[in-house]
């Protein structure tokens, strides 16, 4: 055999034997057998998931459950808050919203955002029906006309005049943020668990560990997820995934979120269903009838619950 | 190798090379699994803690209350339109973030962002198709009745901690600041008395534009006119005879009496 | 702050979604694992099936399969915000995320694939080793586990452990790639990726890619050796690329005559795209230029089998438009799924950079990279098979008894 010639093609083969171990399967009934090899084989790999999933599920008993949830409390834990004994919920009034868009500007400063307005938590939505015109327009943030009358750097975010002269039917603010949804999707497909519900009902990213597959922001149908591209605080990290966490670190120590504490309509409501007399639970029990949610066909149940909104919202 | 159904040496080398290495690396990955993971058996509670020690930028107003610092324009602001009602404007929506306020700054920023205090109204007061008409006064700053914008600001006019109506708070066209100084206020209402006083303090929101005392302002000079000029004058612009500047919105609302006094206060200044 | 690429829209998109999040490189990567999937195939064709005529592409789509695979964790890494994390999804998994299984899974495949390397080419590196000396002896040495046992009894074994391998080996890339497909189609909240059909055109269309792929390559290779064209095999080749080719076809039609059938909420806005900004890249490149011209010109390979220069030139010019198609295909379902709004009232309009991680010559670069993986591993190991029918007595036990199993 030449040593150097490591490159032939079959014809430059140059032994021939009568044994041909590596052809038999030449004949039909070699091939058959391989196919059906073939689907046995594939039905063996099928068998697999549910094996796996009965080895890794591991029945706990309820003295393990309370250790387990006692060491919760006690090593990772805020001091002083309990994330079992609270429910949070947030409350939409549509009807009050005016679009100063001071939530976002509020939001963007107390989470480290940067001032693009392609980088939210929140925003607001402008939605308008035109008489003799069947479809509804919708603008927000990043709509050139209304950055153009805006200021990012100095994060103020307003919204044009653009309706003034026109025929208007209808039209509404609507502001958006992230969910918290009570079966969140970007929690079911994060490969590494590094975005989480926590048991007072907040879906949070765990920035350490966030490898930046943006599956997440891909699963959100909200649109609320976005990549970091400065960090949150100075020994937070960029290029991970970010969303809204109803400011944990505000109502951990008992206070609003700053969009909610710096609303001057009070259209945004935030509180403990836990506590009957909270805000958000009086609000819930006033307007029980008209509460809608975002998308709820995708069966995410929100958490952020609206009033004064219409089918064209979504 | 010595009997010829035995497993060939490489393929019991390669078995053993495989289960060493398949072992090595699902225990070793069982080594980096986070203390909070094994905890929730999923994400690491750890991260908890890190989210909960953000620091917090808005501090509310109630924080700007407690303080000794802001007091008095603290109970200006609780007590009038910004501040009594429940939709309230908090001292952070039109200030910015102070959180770190106490500690790091010692000067209070007077507005947010670029600190352009028309604009920072109109975010909340300009009228548009969307915004309810229900709640706080909206205008459309063309037809204000005092259609200032890009020639005055809303802080002349209206104290930004209490806003309101009739309640001319500076007699400065240059020095917006002062503005929400409650000392500028006090200092134009105090004065004269008896007629003289009421002319005085009516003319004062004419100061804005005409200048201090009427004299000194971008608008006509007014201080030493005759009496009856600008009373005649003034009755005119009511009457929308004389046409097209901005006195004819300001005098719709001036009573005859009114008129008079100010012609005398005007007329009277040396 | 890093450079923030906002792409244009029309109407109404959610402020987020103007930063398109996977951007050409996962495009590559279902490509990359596609050519995996049909260039394992092809190998297949003859290493499990046995079919004669495949013989000389079999090794070459082997390596080529294998070569694509290592590329796979690099595109798919250097896409990531944080790859050096990356081994975490493996170390904590969120096995609810159809992403998480995906480490292990691609681990398990690229070893069953090295599994299948070695047994296919453990002669030959026992062959090598004997030849040749210093540190390549030792290479090939530590390649066959310093084990020289190349008897007919041990080539026999070899022989029935790969047909086993072999099996799973087809299942596994088959298994990869459609659940690369599943990645994509098992999220809701996108309307243009959730649709079970994805899956099986994404394997369907793996194998028009693969088989494209192999058969360039071997004209390539075969130009540049100037080795004659074994034209059984290419023939073979294109009559499996036009029934995987009119698969696809098929799938894909029904695929979007459905969604627009269906015309569930937001179908007006999906057709607007599709006839707008994705026209070109949808329908004349994907569809006609890719699919249907292929078609027939694999249709008059079939039917009047032309020879010599001519089915070279044709074979060329088909397996390149279906890899281009294949591609188109995967960019659609990648970018074009982000380019749908989902808010359904708007599109966007996105850019690919030429340069930086996300720009086109990164992508390009990728898969360059993997051509030339293939040609470091054909220079390691062979495309050929002058290892084949060794009869090597040296060691002590009898021959008498050969391969009686399989």
């Amino acid at each position: 055999m030449d040593k150097r010639n490591i490159f032939p093609i079959s014809a430059d083969s140059k032994v021939t034997h009568e044994l041909e171990p590596r052809e038999l399967g030449t004949c039909e009934k070699e091939r058959r057998k391989f196919i059906s090899q073939v689907l046995g084989g594939s039905l063996m790999l099928m068998a697999l998931p549910t094996l796996a999933s009965t080895l890794f599920k591991q029945g706990m008993s309820e003295a393990e459950k309370q250790r387990i949830k006692k060491e919760y409390l006690e090593k990772y834990c805020p001091p002083g808050y309990d994330p079992f004994a609270h429910q949070w919920a947030y409350g939409i009034d549509a009807y009050k919203c005016i679009g100063c868009n001071q939530c976002m500007t509020a939001c963007k400063l107390e989470n480290g955002l940067p001032g693009h307005p392609s980088i939210n938590n929140r925003w607001i939505e402008r939605y308008t029906k035109l008489a003799g015109d069947p479809h509804v327009h919708v603008d927000s943030c990043t709509e050139p006309a209304n950055i153009a009358v805006s200021d990012p750097d100095n994060f103020i975010y307003r919204f044009d005049d653009r309706y003034a002269e026109a025929d208007v039917e209808y039209s509404f603010f609507v502001p958006k943020m992230c969910n918290h949804c009570a079966d969140p999707v970007c929690t079911q497909v994060c490969p590494k668990g590094a975005t989480f519900q926590t048991p007072d009902g907040a879906v949070l990213v765990d920035e350490d560990r966030c490898i930046g597959c943006l599956y997440c922001k891909q699963a959100c149908p909200y649109g609320a997820r976005y990549l970091r591209p400065i960090p949150a605080r100075p020994d937070g990290v960029t290029r991970v995934a970010g969303k809204c966490t109803w400011c944990w670190h505000r109502i951990t120590k008992g206070q609003e979120p700053a969009c909610v504490d710096i609303c001057p309509k009070k259209a945004l409501i935030f509180g403990d269903l836990n506590d009957p007399n909270s805000d958000i639970s009086l609000w819930f029990k006033e307007h029980g009838r008209e509460l809608l949610v975002l998308k709820g066909d995708m069966g995410t149940h929100p958490s952020v619950k609206y009033i004064g909104i219409n089918e064209e919202v979504r | 190798m010595k009997g010829k159904n035995k497993t060939p040496h490489y393929a019991v080398r390669l078995v053993v090379l495989i289960l060493i290495g398949g072992f090595t690396f699902f225990v070793g990955l069982r080594f980096f699994v986070p203390e909070g993971s094994k905890l929730t058996g999923s994400y690491d509670a750890e991260s908890l803690l890190y989210i909960a020690s953000a620091p917090v930028e808005y501090a509310g107003s109630k924080s700007c209350g407690n303080t000794n610092c802001h007091e008095s324009l603290f109970k200006t602001w609780s007590e009038g339109a910004h501040g009594a009602k429940e939709e309230q404007s908090k001292c952070e929506t039109c200030h910015g973030p102070q959180g770190k306020h106490p500690e790091k700054d010692s000067k209070l920023p007077k507005v947010r962002g670029d600190g352009n205090v028309v604009e920072l109204c109109l975010t909340c007061h300009r009228k548009m198709k969307a915004r309810s008409t229900t709640g706080q006064p909206q205008i459309t700053p063309q037809e204000h009745p005092y259609p200032h914008e890009g020639v005055l600001i809303c802080t002349q006019c209206h104290n930004p901690h209490s806003p309101g109506f009739n309640k001319p708070v500076s007699s400065s066209v240059s020095s917006p600041d002062t503005a929400i100084d409650p000392k500028a206020k006090s200092t134009t209402t105090d004065g004269s008395s008896g007629g003289e006083s009421k002319g005085a303090s009516l003319a004062s929101s004419c100061f804005s534009c005409h200048g201090p005392k009427g004299r000194g302002g971008f608008a006509p000079v007014l201080a030493g006119q005759p009496y009856e000029a600008l009373k005649n004058k003034l009755i005119k612009f009511r009457s929308g005879e004389l046409k097209g500047t901005m006195m004819n919105p300001v005098a719709s609302k001036i009573k005859d009496e009114e008129i008079d006094a100010l012609a005398h206060y005007f007329s009277g200044i040396k | 702050m890093e450079p923030i690429h906002v792409s244009s829209f029309v109407g109404y998109v959610y402020p987020n979604e103007t930063v398109i999040a996977w951007t050409i490189l996962i495009a590559v990567y279902p490509y990359l694992t596609g050519l995996v999937a049909g260039a394992s195939s092809v190998s297949v064709l003859y290493t499990g099936s046995g079919l004669k005529e495949f013989k000389p592409v079999s090794r070459l789509a082997l390596l080529a399969a294998f070569a694509f695979m290592l590329t796979v964790p690099i595109v798919l890494l250097s896409h990531l915000g944080h790859p050096e994390r990356a081994l975490g999804a493996m170390i904590t998994p969120n096995f609810s995320s159809a992403f998480s299984m995906f480490g292990y899974f691609a681990m398990l495949y690229s070893f069953i694939l090295f599994l299948e390397i070695w047994f296919e080419f453990r002669v030959y590196n026992v062959l090598q080793a004997r030849k040749s000396s210093g540190i390549k002896r030792l290479f090939y040495r530590t390649l066959t586990l310093f084990d020289d046992n190349i008897s007919t009894e041990a080539q026999a074994f070899d022989h029935k452990w790969l047909r086993r391998i072999v099996i799973f080996s087809i299942l596994g890339a088959h298994g990869l790639h459609g659940y690369v497909g599943f990645v994509f189609s098992s999220l809701k909240s996108r309307e243009w990726w959730s649709s079970e059909l994805t899956i099986v055109i994404f394997v369907i269309s793996a194998v028009v890619s693969g088989i494209a792929v192999v058969m360039l390559m071997y004209l390539v290779v075969s130009a540049f050796r100037k080795s004659k064209v074994e034209e059984d095999c290419l023939r073979g080749l294109c009559f499996y690329l036009m029934i995987f080719a009119v698969f696809t076809l098929f799938l894909e039609g029904v695929e979007f005559v459905s969604l627009l059938y269906k015309a569930k909420e937001g179908i007006d806005l999906i057709l607007e795209y599709v006839t707008g900004p994705m026209f070109y890249r949808f329908f004349v490149v994907q569809f006609f230029l890719g699919a249907i011209v292929p078609l027939m010109i694999l249709f008059w390979i079939w039917k009047f089998k032309p020879s010599g220069k001519k089915l070279i030139i044709a074979t060329s010019v088909v397996s390149v438009l279906a890899l281009i198609q294949v591609f188109m295909m995967r960019y659609n379902v990648v970018i074009g799924g982000q380019e749908i709004s989902k808010t359904m009232r708007g599109y966007l309009e996105y850019q690919v950079p030429i340069f930086g991680i996300e720009g086109a010559l990164a992508a390009t670069g990728a898969i360059i990279f993997s051509l030339c993986l293939t040609y470091v591993l054909a220079k390691v190991f062979t495309i050929g098979f002058e290892d084949e029918n060794i009869v090597d007595d040296s060691e002590s036990y009898s021959t008498s008894n050969t391969a009686e199993e399989t």
